[in-house]
């Protein structure tokens, strides 16, 4: 009877980690699908994210692109469904062929070469020979084959060729689609002076970063250009439109009031991040006891050491243990192999975890200060994988390394005992101070 | 009674087997998986556990009496 309890025990021990660890990764892989579904149908367009410093503000810029480019391809997929479905008696396996046939025959890298979908899909139906000047009715609105086409061809495109979709100033790696960010110049978000210049190459179904850094709109510029002549605030009021709702555009802030008062528009979602981002389900209980783990074994070689220096203390000068065991642990490298492994096992374990973020969503300046303002609630989970290391965050650190190799001077750690010489290096050297040399 | 609780022992035994069979198969795999990428890592950053045995070549027995 003792022996069936202990039995059961036991299983029920070994039984319980499956179960919490299968639970958590549930519940963990859910609150993600419930980010994507929040972000893809109540934030807005425009999303901007507020915060204290080190709140977590760049880490959930990083995070969110991941989830726009997520809902992006499956935008995008459910788009190339949706024109199979109408246009069913289409074959789409030439369709396909011929348009990636023709996507790669051309390199993307000039402009020249750009494919303008208008002129595809008219080559298309020449050359299928298809009646596309339709409009197909399905009970609620009308569509264009043609329109559809085109969407077609250029979802083939984005999802198959150019396979990117985060435009950024600030260098950013995409875990999604393994590549690094498509250019961007801040000056073509002002659309006006962007048309004067022929200066625009902001692309659709795209998602744009705009770091604090590098918005040339930041705090400090909220009160130029008041009357939008650059085109800047009516490229953001029109954003949703202008690009189909295909585009987002992320940027973080610190500064919320200036945010709101210069962007509010009905597309804008302002997120104030009220907690510290925190991790959860990297289970860094596995760490420890490996640790722990680690460390009992090296314990009993330093038993099993000691025992063995015994015999072999002559052939080491009788020098003491201590000094042995040291020269043992570097002659064989032991804990530093050990050290290794779990330095990638923690690093593993973080990767498998998930960002926590809590705050709020703001409708109205007059809402920062409020405590009873009206609000909404959020929680995001988001793979840290997705949040963490995929952000260039020192885009200007090649300053400091030009300012210090231009400069011909080095700082030195100086002697207190040496009076420094206030007055002869006010009046010592004769060289005047200022301009004299005029000349009228 | 004898022989169901003989059962329920079987039952549990069976299960405590097959439990520990399966964890010492995932710690074998994650072992496996970090140790390999440990090596690939070894590769890409071209050090080998060679350099450790390069520097016992290189060490003379006079340099190894003095270590000692």
């Amino acid at each position: 009877m003792i022996l069936s309890i202990i039995l059961a025990i036991l299983n029920l021990i070994l039984i319980i980690p499956f179960i919490i660890v299968n639970r958590e990764s549930k519940f963990l892989q859910n609150s993600f699908y419930s980010t994507i579904y929040y972000y893809k149908n109540k934030l807005g367009f425009i999303v901007s994210i507020n915060g204290d410093i080190r709140m977590g503000k760049t880490s959930l810029l990083s995070g969110l692109s991941s989830v726009a480019q997520i809902s992006i391809i499956q935008d995008l997929q459910e788009l190339l469904e949706d024109t199979k479905k109408i246009l069913y008696k289409f074959s789409f396996n030439e369709i396909d062929d011929i348009l990636i046939d023709y996507y790669l025959s051309f390199n993307y890298k000039d402009k020249e070469n750009y494919p303008d979908f208008d002129y595809i899909v008219d080559l298309l139906i020449d050359h299928l020979e298809i009646e596309s000047k339709t409009n197909i009715y399905n009970f609620i609105g009308n569509i264009g084959s043609r329109k559809l086409l085109i969407d077609y061809a250029q979802a083939l495109f984005v999802l198959n060729i150019r396979n990117n979709y985060v435009q950024s100033k600030t260098p950013f790696y995409s875990h999604i689609t393994g590549t690094y960010n498509l250019e961007l110049n801040l000056d073509w978000l002002k659309i006006k002076e962007a048309y004067k210049n022929k200066d625009y190459a902001i692309l659709d179904w795209v998602v744009i970063l705009i770091d604090e850094i590098t918005d040339e709109a930041s705090a400090s510029e909220w009160q130029s250009d008041v009357k939008d002549i650059s085109g800047a605030k009516e490229y953001r009021r029109k954003f949703g439109q202008i690009h189909q709702e295909r585009n987002r555009i992320i940027s973080t802030k610190q500064d919320i009031l200036d945010e709101i008062k210069k962007y509010r528009n009905l597309t804008h979602s302002h997120i104030q991040i009220d907690e510290k981002v925190s991790t959860t389900g990297n289970y860094n209980f596995i760490y420890n006891f490996v640790e722990k783990w680690f460390k009992f074994q090296l314990f009993f070689n330093k038993q099993y050491q000691k025992f063995k220096y015994l015999f072999i203390r002559k052939k080491f000068n009788k020098i003491p243990f201590n000094d042995y065991y040291y020269w043992y642990l570097n002659e064989y490298n032991i804990t530093r192999r050990k050290s290794n492994y779990l330095y990638y096992l923690k690093q593993f374990l973080k990767s498998i975890g998930y960002n926590r973020y809590y705050g709020r969503i703001l409708k109205r300046a007059e809402d920062i200060e409020k405590v009873t303002a009206d609000v909404e609630e959020f929680y995001f989970f988001i793979p840290t994988i997705y949040c963490f290391g995929t952000y260039d965050t020192h885009l200007y650190k090649s300053m400091q390394t030009d300012l210090i190799k231009n400069s011909n001077i080095i700082t030195k750690e100086i002697i207190p005992e040496l009076n420094p010489k206030f007055f002869e290096e006010e009046f010592g050297n004769n060289e005047v101070k200022g301009v004299d040399d005029f000349e009228f | 009674m004898i022989l169901n609780f003989k059962s329920l022992l079987i039952i549990l035994g069976s299960l405590l087997i097959i439990l520990l069979v399966v964890y010492s198969y995932i710690i074998k795999r994650f072992n496996s998986f970090i140790k390999d990428h440990q090596k690939k890592m070894d590769r890409y950053i071209d050090i080998n556990q060679n350099i450790y045995s390069k520097d016992k070549e290189d060490v003379s027995s006079d340099d190894k009496k003095d270590i000692r």
